[in-house]
């Protein structure tokens, strides 16, 4: 059984100009232990895609469709049972690591309530209830990190032994003296490092990552790149990637799912889709990559721009663009299609 | 990342402003109240000028009706303590009350963005030199100002005005400063420099229309605090002298009658409130557009 | 010596920035500095581009702004088609009609209270003296030639692409009809497909007008495409300058190696990432370490790398590198 399977989700936006269609009829598949991708442009619906699974989007919404985690539908869940599944089997990390930690509590501080409140879950039983939020906050209870008790500043030895199992783990040096620090002082890197590591500490079966990288130097990529690899083995979590660079996939995806406009395009393992791109569109990604000099270089761009999504064309919306483009698709949208190898294309030149 | 463009049509933006206070009623309400004070100011004003009498009786004349007089159809306010008609000495002390709101905000505005642009732009020394002036211009206390002014001056509407333009505008300048500050670090000021401007062009160019939205936001929504602050220094006695109507001193000379003539001092300051309100909310209300668009 | 027929040369560019002392004059702090430009000579040849790499921190946004003179120099000489333009006397106006910038953030390149066209127009009137008659046309011939069309000109920065905008800011520097264009970071906040429009726009510009680029960038297949030459830096100095192609395909200084292998390769059958073995972060810019400033994040470094700071050298023609241990890298 997978473990995610996205059926046919429509997520609309309410906003000043009516109602804008951010995703329509996607559908996907994550299966436990897997590293996937999803590759678009602004505006192509990944970091909606992203927010649904989470059940983080704005309340002005319409959304339809399915998300079964564990073949449980979570669109059919409150509020209350979401929170259930929210940061404890489904994590999320976002862009900008820096707004994610709290300014005024140490590292050391937010770790170990990440990590007490995992433990006292696991001892009432799976559901993060008013219950287990008393326990883990009640002073006579088990002992509690300085975040929770502001009188203290001593944290439970055992709780202090994981965050530093967590810190090496993220590669980070130094450890002790980083969960003495404040948000402010770690830089880009330690900081999404550290996310990483609070994320992971819930022991979630899913991590979505939404442009983790992107505000990260080059060097410091890598790195969080090949460890967000190398944890997804030792810890046995599936990892969705959301990115703009397509790059950044084929070094650590297994397969790649690219969207256009709020579209599905493609779905296919990783190699697959470099050697034998069916979508024009993600020909046209490929194509745009810079792999050598302007002298010698066959750089072609995509013409034209992403569609306002308020004035979405008729029929398949990258054919304005598309160099293939014939008269079935200015009239008509294609719907996906599999291929060999589980490879799936929306495309009409590959649905005769 | 990137951003889709807009549709072609241009942007309205008079259109989308009207059709935005349209929408809020608060802020229609505001701006009927205000209209009315508006209009009424500069009517009563030019025929002041002109010696025309647009009022049913005069507002100074005595007698016209019994002293005391509750409100009726002949006074709609009323008489007061010597006969004459309430509702004519509203109207005549109108504009006292609107010019003070308006030119003091208009003064403050000018003098804080001046200031507050050039010690964003030229930082250093200059900077804190302003803004240690703003800070102590800012700590002299309005109604020892208003009180000196009124001893040595005299009393009277344009002084007390004057009294107010003095310490208004630090806060201006301050909340200038801030937005230019923030203006400072867009490419575009790079730009302008590489086009050649100097410091003062792209203050006028660049500087002052950006940060003209939270400026005049901030403008809007202080009127009324003006308006309040002038009625209290009339209801002192440094304004104008009796005979002379003005509102905040026809409170103080009713004040004695609220048992009595419970209208009389009430009136005026329900004038007061009301024109302190409807400022107030059409503030809101052009916050509210210009920051929604 | 100054070589007339170099576009732009920067002789030995410091800038340092005070901090912490404040305005008291009687404060027992010592003054701090934050170096972020310390000792940068490059030079352009005309019609070449020369792509300065690096990541955050190593200096590059405050060289290219030290260079178009809106950061003052705390040492070292600029020279612009052969005349020296870091004086306090110089005719700025000179200067700005042959030297232009184009910046990273569209969002923030145009002022959001002015049309296009007046925004485009803005050089040409302050720097050309143009009329309105004349602006009018030469902004519209400028749009046709970032490939927009001209009716652009009457709209507001915020009903434009993110794309379009950093072609009218194209438009704007290439208006006034520079000899040298700086390019900071010109396509990093834009999608993949309009990058390579972009880029492929300043290429025709650069042959139509034969015009001279200086790229800041930190991505490397960005300044491979774009660049004649290359020069890398880190902790405000250049530690390898030569021919691109050499410097990203034989990468001599170590974090020159780091910088190309962590470029993340389109190729799934190529994961270079998984190999990368650099570890710590960008040091600080008040205390850099001493000696080589890589020294504690490089796997070559020795003791002499801890006390000495190494100067450039030669190893082959116009290719030089400052590292103390050049030839281990030889092997990688």
């Amino acid at each position: 059984m997978a473990l995610l399977d996205v059926d046919d989700l429509t997520v609309q936006y309410l906003t000043g100009s009516g109602l804008v269609t951010a995703l329509d009829s996607v559908s996907l598949r994550v299966s436990e232990n897997e590293f996937l991708a999803i590759v678009g442009e602004s505006g192509c619906g990944k970091t909606t895609l992203g927010l649904s699974v989470i059940g983080l989007l704005p309340e002005s919404r319409k959304v339809r469709g399915s998300i079964n985690y564990k073949g449980k539908d979570l669109m059919k869940l409150g509020q209350g049972e979401m929170r259930n599944y929210r940061g404890t089997e489904i994590a999320m990390i976002f862009q900008e690591p820096l707004t994610s930690l709290n300014p005024v509590y140490r590292v050391g501080d937010q770790l170990a309530e990440a990590i007490t409140l995992r433990r006292v879950r696991k001892e009432l039983g799976q559901n993060v209830t008013g219950e287990v939020m008393n326990k883990a906050y009640n002073t006579k209870g088990i002992n509690i990190p300085p975040i929770l008790s502001r009188s203290k500043r001593s944290v439970l030895a055992d709780v202090k032994e994981e965050m530093l199992h967590w810190l090496n783990l993220v590669r980070i040096s130094d450890p002790e003296q980083v969960l003495e620090r404040y948000p402010f002082e770690l830089s880009g890197g330690m900081a999404q490092r550290i996310m990483i590591a609070m994320a992971l500490s819930q022991e979630p079966a899913l991590l979505i990552a939404d442009e983790p990288t992107t505000a990260l130097d080059v060097t410091t990529q890598a790195q969080v790149l090949k460890l967000m690899r190398e944890l997804m083995d030792k810890v046995n979590t599936s990892i969705l990637l959301i990115t703009h660079d397509l790059a950044v996939a084929s070094q650590v995806a297994d397969r790649a799912i690219v969207m256009y406009a709020g579209e599905f395009a493609e779905d296919s393992e990783i190699h697959d889709l470099f050697s034998r791109p069916l979508h024009p569109y993600t020909e046209g990604l490929l194509n745009c990559i810079l792999f050598d000099t302007k002298d010698g270089s066959s750089l072609s761009p995509i013409h034209g721009s992403v569609p306002d999504m308020r004035n979405l064309p008729l029929g398949c919306r990258f054919a304005p663009r598309c160099p293939h483009a014939f008269e079935r698709c200015q009239s008509n949208r294609p719907g996906p299609v599999t291929k060999e190898n589980g490879h799936k294309v929306s495309c009409f030149l590959h649905d005769k | 990342m990137e951003t889709s463009p807009l549709p072609a049509k241009r942007a309205s933006r008079v259109g989308s402003f009207l059709s935005l206070v349209r929408k809020n009623k608060e802020a229609l309400v505001g701006a009927v109240i205000v209209g009315i004070f508006f209009v009424t100011a500069i009517v009563a004003e030019i025929a002041n000028v002109f010696g025309i009498q647009i009022t049913p009786y005069s507002p100074l004349q005595q007698d016209v009706g019994p002293v005391l007089a509750a409100p009726s159809i002949s006074h709609i306010f009323g008489t007061d303590l010597l006969g004459r008609d309430v509702f004519s000495r509203i109207i005549v002390a109108t504009p006292n009350d609107v010019a003070v709101g308006i030119s003091v905000v208009g003064v403050a505005l000018l003098v804080g963005v001046i200031i507050g642009s050039i010690a964003a732009f030229r930082g250093g020394l200059l900077d804190e030199f302003l803004m240690r002036f703003t800070d102590v211009i800012f700590a002299l206390p309005v109604l020892v100002i208003a009180m000196v002014i009124a001893v040595t001056l005299g009393p009277g509407v344009t002084h007390m005005m004057v009294a107010l333009m003095i310490i208004w505008w630090p806060p201006y300048a301050r909340l200038a400063r801030g937005e230019a500050l923030k203006v400072s670090h867009q490419n575009y000021i790079d730009s302008a420099r590489l086009s050649g401007a100097g410091t003062w062009k792209i203050i006028t160019k660049h500087v002052v229309p950006n940060i003209s939205v939270t400026m005049l936001v901030y403008a809007t929504l202080d009127i009324g605090t003006v308006i309040l602050l002038y009625a209290g220094l009339s209801y002192l006695g440094l304004s104008v002298s009796p005979p002379f109507p003005d509102w905040g001193e026809m409170v103080s000379s009713y004040q004695d009658y609220l048992i009595v003539s419970p209208w009389l001092p009430i009136i005026p300051g329900l004038v007061i409130a009301t024109g302190v309100i409807g400022f107030s909310l059409l503030g809101d209300g052009i916050r509210d557009a210009l920051l929604a668009s | 010596m100054t070589n007339e027929n170099l576009i732009l040369e920067t002789i030995n560019l410091k800038k340092y920035f005070k901090i912490g002392r404040g305005l008291n004059p009687f404060s027992r702090e010592e003054q701090k500095y934050v170096r972020a430009v310390d000792g940068v000579s490059l030079s352009i040849q005309e019609g070449k581009t020369v792509g300065v790499v690096g990541e955050s921190g190593c200096g590059k946004t405050t060289l290219a702004k030290a260079i178009v003179l809106l950061v003052s120099l705390t040492d070292g000489e600029i020279h612009l088609g052969g005349k020296r333009i870091d004086g306090g006397q110089v005719n700025r106006r000179e200067v700005y009609r042959n030297m232009q910038m184009v910046f990273q953030d569209p969002d923030s390149s145009l002022d959001p209270h002015m049309k296009i066209g007046d925004s485009i127009g803005e050089q040409l009137r302050g720097l050309l003296g143009y009329s309105d008659a004349e602006v009018t046309k030469a902004v519209r011939e400028s749009l046709e030639g970032v490939g927009m069309p001209w009716d652009l000109a009457d709209r507001l920065p915020r009903q434009l692409s993110g794309g379009q905008k950093q072609r009218a800011a194209i438009a704007r520097a290439i208006s006034p009809h520079p000899r040298l264009v700086i390019l900071d970071e010109p396509t990093s906040a834009l999608d993949a497909s309009v990058q390579a429009q972009i880029l492929t726009l300043l290429v025709n510009l650069q042959k139509k007008f034969n015009l001279s680029y200086m790229l800041i960038t930190h991505n490397i297949a960005v300044a491979k495409y774009l660049s004649d030459t290359i020069g890398v830096m880190y902790s405000g100095n250049i530690v390898e300058y030569g021919p691109a192609l050499d410097v990203i395909n034989r990468p001599r200084h170590p974090y020159t190696l780091a910088l190309v292998k962590s470029a993340p390769i389109p190729d799934p059958w190529k994961r270079n990432i998984l190999q990368v073995e650099v570890k710590g972060e960008v040091p600080s810019a008040i205390n850099p370490p001493p000696g080589c400033r890589f020294n504690p994040r490089c796997p070559y470094a020795e003791d002499t790398c801890r006390t000495t700071k190494p100067q450039l050298e030669e190893i082959s023609s116009s290719h030089v590198v400052a590292c103390h241990f050049v030839e281990k890298t030889a092997a990688a």
